[in-house]
Parts: structure tokens; C-alpha cells; sequence
């Protein structure tokens, strides 16, 4: 959804929360809750490399602040069995995101419709993302950063429900939308989630998601990273998402796992590939792929149209709190591998700057990092991370330090 | 003046009567005040097992088993929270908190209901069929019924 559309449907949104407020006053049933949190953030590449004219170039990035995100998130429950939530972000320059605003009915916990705009659940985070202050770590893992989405995090329709069978839940979710490219007559994309959980101790599950037939990316070649798992350059993209995740929390210590794997049936578009070659830096490896004969001339005959390619990622997270007189301290240990043979380095023409410089499209990002939390709605953190991966068959490393400060209030 | 001296038997007597009230003192007298009772209101039809109830707490599930959406009462920063979260969960209240807040900024669950004193709770959980919370045992009266009793 466009920041401009995101506007349109604000002044909606809050007329509807308004109308519910006044026929439902609040009470602990029917109650209107405010609440959201603040952040800011400071970022630094040391040495990163970038590829100019096929050869690496090493340059410190500059330091720099986010614009603080403040994320607003209204929750009204207007009787047992009607919920509205909406989510604004306010972390562009001046304008607002409508991030979620759905209305849910619940016909049982096992049954329960929702229908807006939504994060699909997908995996330990796509729904947890914005409650950056909750979670160990600053960056979401991989599979969801945004140079390089394995899907899109947001979804239409969600049919979910939860069944208790006594020695722990049973989590489903059926979700649908128009789509990565927009409305389709050719293609029905559904995402699915299920999982058990137990308790807080133990949660394991499975997502997917199938485009359903071919679509397109949202945003065109020279615009920047797709919000979607379709990259800019394809014809057509006929695609399915499965994983495996896991968490448990032991006492203090909390554990996550989880493996993505995406099958793309792309086609490229010639026209795009050959403008990607000439306005972006690609390597040598992505040349070969791009193109029939990498050292004959570039024309459109020369395009090599098959665009099938797979994504693989997997991470592993680790976190330990302990609560002090002063506060919680949680220290914690990620590594992140992220595999995409077909991105590019450059983001402006829709790549990421990691698997795209690789040889083989493979990264590594290992982080240590310290949540304190001197109160509950306060989270401070501190992390750094080494980037790892191959070019030219050289390894390639390189750090990076983050700096994040949230505050989550009216809770 | 007549001395009378103690025998041996009521000194013996004296100091099993001394062992019993220190041992009172030390062990009995401060579990009856760290009693909690977790209680619904009287109209409720809901039952729950400890287990149950530690889920309910801690934001594990979100529905009695009839299908009713539970409203949580908590009780932040009180020195019975403390005690409640650390025997029923196992867990500080502040690491309670922050599982119910990734809840709630992702739209899951509202955030729990504050009842500050026992008789505020006790208030909020009469008031509402589907509400649970937590007051001391000593608190207990006929306006709400005690699901169930954490030692």
C-alpha cells in the first residue's frame, strides 16, 4: 500500500474507531485501548564493500540515526466477538503508514475471520516485527529484511483459530490477498501457518505460501527493493514459500530456529535484464546467469529468459535474561544465512548489497548483541554483527554496530 | 520468700512450647500471608487448573475453555505481583510484561486489565463474568469465588 493510499484510508479508519468509541462505552468487555511505542535508531558500516566496475571498493558507510519510529496501534473490542485494530507508523519523513487496520469476528477461538489490512502469520516474527522493544535482536531475521522479503508480510483475508487439546494449542491460519503484482485472474495466492504450542515453554510450527499462478513485482526496474517476493526484473514469477520454525524458552534462556525455502518458476523480462546489466554493477556470476553468452554483445536475443532459482535461509537465535536490581539484562547471539542466486548488489535497481555482491548469491551475519530493560517499557540495545560471504573466491567480511532505544507506552 | 524451682520436666515443657512457636514463627506465619487466591467472580461458570491458570497469566492462552476471551486482572508493580508471577509462572513480573506486550502491539490480546488494591480487584473481577485476578487469601470475601489457591 502506497504512503499516498495509506493517507485516503486514515481519516476512514479514524472516524470508524471514533463511531465504535461512541457506541460502545468502555467497560473491562467493551474497552478502546491506546497504546504504541517510540524508537530511535543509530546504525554504522565499517568498511563495506561496494563493486564498481568489477572490483570491490571498501568505504566506511556513514553513521546514521533513524527518524525515530513511532508506531500508534488502537485496539477496540466492540462486544466479545467484534475486534478492530489499527497500527499507523510514522516513520517516513512527515507521512504516516497505514501499517494494519482490520476488523476481526470470532465465531469460536477455533473460528475467526479477519479482514483488512494484516501481517499473514508466518513464522516466529512477520506478525511480531513492530513490537521491536519485545524481541532480542534489532534487525528481523532474513527472510523478512526488507532489501530481500520472501514474501509479502502483509494479507487480506486471514480465516485462524485455536484448538486446545488439553496438553497444549493448536495454532492455524489460512490467509489470502490480491497478490505480489496486484489483482490477477490467473493466480489465487494462499499463505498458510500451523503450530503447537506449549505453554510458553515450547512452540513449533510450519508456514507456506503459494502465489497460485504467475504474478508480477510491485515496484518496476530502478525503483528500488520489491515489498513483495518477486524481484523487479521478472516477466512473470510463479512461486511458493515453505518453512520450518521452532522456539523454546528454558527457564532464562530462550532459543529459535527456522528454515525458509522458496521455489521461483521465473521468467525474465529481456528489456528489464538488459537495463539492470547496464545501470546496476552486477558480477560475474549474475552476468552468466543474465545472459546466454556473458561476453557477447548485449542485446535482448542475448537474454537468457529461464529465471528459475531458489531461496534458502535459516537462523538461529539465542537470548538470556537476567533480572537484576537495576533492570533485565538479556545478552544474545544470532547467525543468519541467506542464499538468492538472482539478486543483484544494488538496491535502487531492487538487489540487496549482501547476496548480491556474493559470488554465489550466500551471506552469513553473525550478531552479539544486550537488550537492558531498567523498566518493562524501556528496551536499550546494543548488538554487532559480522557479514560474511565469498567473491571472486575470497572471503569477504565486514561489521556493523547498532544502537536501538524504544519506548512502549499506554500499555 | 520461697524460691520455687523450675523441674526439669516444665523446663523440658518451656522449651518444646518455645521450638513450636519459633517454628510457627519462621515457617507457618508467613505462608498463610504469602497465601494467594486467584479468584473469578461469583456469576462465573469458568474452572481452571493451576496449569490452566498459569497460561491464562501469562498470556500463553487467550480463552477459557468455554470459548471466552479471558480478561486478564494484573497487579504491576505490587509486592503480591512479585510473589504471584515468581510461584505461579516462574518468571519475574517484568518478563511476564513483555510477553504480553508483544501481544498486544501485535494486535493479538489487549492488555490486561490494572487493579491496584484487593478491593479494586475484587471489584473489576465481580463486575465481570469472563475476568480473573489475584488477591491475598486474607482479602477473600463473598463478593468473588477463589478458583484457586497458590501455597
Amino acid at each position: 500500500m502506497t504512503t499516498q493510499s495509506s493517507l485516503r484510508i486514515l481519516p476512514y479508519s479514524l472516524l470508524l474507531l471514533l463511531s465504535a468509541l461512541c457506541l460502545n462505552p468502555a467497560s473491562a468487555q467493551n474497552r478502546l485501548n491506546l497504546y504504541g511505542y517510540f524508537a530511535t535508531r543509530y546504525e554504522k558500516v565499517f568498511d563495506e564493500p561496494r563493486l564498481v566496475n568489477g572490483e570491490i571498493v571498501r568505504q566506511d558507510a556513514p553513521g546514521e540515526w533513524s527518524n525515530p519510529f513511532l508506531n500508534v496501534m488502537v485496539q477496540h473490542q466492540l462486544s466479545e466477538k467484534f475486534q478492530v485494530f489499527l497500527n499507523l507508523n510514522g516513520a517516513g519523513k512527515g507521512a504516516v503508514e497505514v501499517r494494519n487496520f482490520w476488523g476481526e469476528y470470532a465465531m469460536a477461538p477455533f473460528l475467526r475471520v479477519r479482514l483488512g489490512r494484516m501481517y499473514r502469520k508466518f513464522g516466529l516474527y512477520n506478525e511480531l516485527l513492530d513490537a521491536v522493544p519485545t524481541y532480542y535482536g534489532i534487525e528481523p531475521p532474513e527472510l523478512f529484511d526488507r532489501d530481500h522479503l520472501i514474501v509479502s508480510r502483509t494479507s487480506t483475508l486471514m480465516v485462524y483459530g485455536t484448538f486446545d487439546v488439553g496438553a497444549g494449542l493448536f495454532d492455524y491460519s489460512l490467509t489470502t490477498d490480491n497478490g505480489e503484482g496486484g489483482a490477477s485472474n490467473n493466480a489465487l495466492p494462499i499463505g498458510w501457518d500451523l503450530k503447537y504450542r506449549k505453554g510458553l515453554t515450547y512452540t513449533v510450527g510450519f508456514s507456506g505460501y503459494t502465489s497460485g499462478g504467475k504474478t508480477t513485482s510491485d515496484v518496476g526496474i530502478g525503483e528500488g527493493s520489491p515489498r513483495t517476493g518477486v524481484l523487479p526484473w521478472m516477466n512473470s514469477d510463479d512461486f511458493s514459500v515453505i518453512g520450518a520454525y521452532g522456539e523454546a524458552n528454558l527457564g532464562s534462556l530462550t532459543l529459535q530456529g527456522a528454515y525458509w525455502f522458496s521455489r521461483h518458476d521465473a521468467e525474465r523480462d529481456p528489456e528489464s535484464v538488459l537495463a539492470v546489466i547496464e545501470g546496476a554493477d552486477v558480477n560475474e556470476a549474475q552476468l552468466r546467469r543474465f545472459l546466454h553468452d556473458a561476453h557477447a554483445s548485449l542485446d535482448v536475443a542475448n537474454v537468457n529468459t529461464d529465471g528459475d532459482y531458489v531461496v534458502r535461509t535459516w537462523y538461529l537465535r539465542a537470548g538470556y535474561s537476567v533480572i537484576t536490581d537495576a533492570g533485565e539484562l538479556a545478552p544474545y547471539l544470532q547467525w543468519d544465512w541467506y542464499s538468492n542466486p538472482e539478486t543483484i548488489q544494488s538496491k535502487l535497481w531492487g538487489g540487496d548489497n549482501e547476496a548480491g555482491l556474493a559470488d554465489d548469491g550466500r551471506f552469513h551475519k553473525a550478531t552479539l548483541g544486550i537488550v537492558f530493560r531498567p523498566i518493562p517499557n524501556v528496551a536499550i540495545k546494543l548488538d554487532g554483527s559480522s557479514h560474511i560471504f565469498k567473491y571472486k573466491g575470497e572471503t569477504i567480511q565486514f561489521p556493523e554496530i547498532r544502537f536501538d532505544v524504544s519506548y512502549v507506552f499506554g500499555q | 520468700m520461697k524460691v520455687k524451682l523450675l523441674s526439669s520436666g516444665a523446663i523440658r515443657a518451656g522449651l518444646r512450647r518455645c521450638l513450636w512457636m519459633a517454628a510457627w514463627f519462621f515457617f507457618v506465619a508467613p505462608t498463610v500471608q504469602a497465601q494467594i487466591s486467584v479468584i473469578v467472580a461469583r456469576s462465573s461458570a469458568h474452572t481452571a487448573t493451576q496449569a490452566q491458570v498459569r497460561d491464562y497469566f501469562s498470556g500463553a492462552k487467550l480463552h477459557w475453555s468455554s470459548g471466552a476471551r479471558v480478561l486478564v486482572v494484573d497487579r504491576p508493580k505490587t509486592e503480591i505481583g512479585e510473589a504471584f508471577y515468581k510461584k505461579l509462572v516462574g518468571r519475574s513480573p517484568a518478563q511476564v510484561r513483555v510477553q504480553w506486550t508483544k501481544l498486544v502491539l501485535s494486535g493479538q490480546a489487549p492488555p490486561p486489565i490494572k487493579g491496584m488494591s484487593e478491593e479494586e480487584v475484587k471489584k473489576l473481577v465481580s463486575e465481570n463474568p469472563n475476568a480473573i485476578g489475584f488477591i491475598a487469601t486474607s482479602a477473600l470475601d463473598d463478593t468473588v469465588e477463589e478458583l484457586i489457591r497458590i501455597e
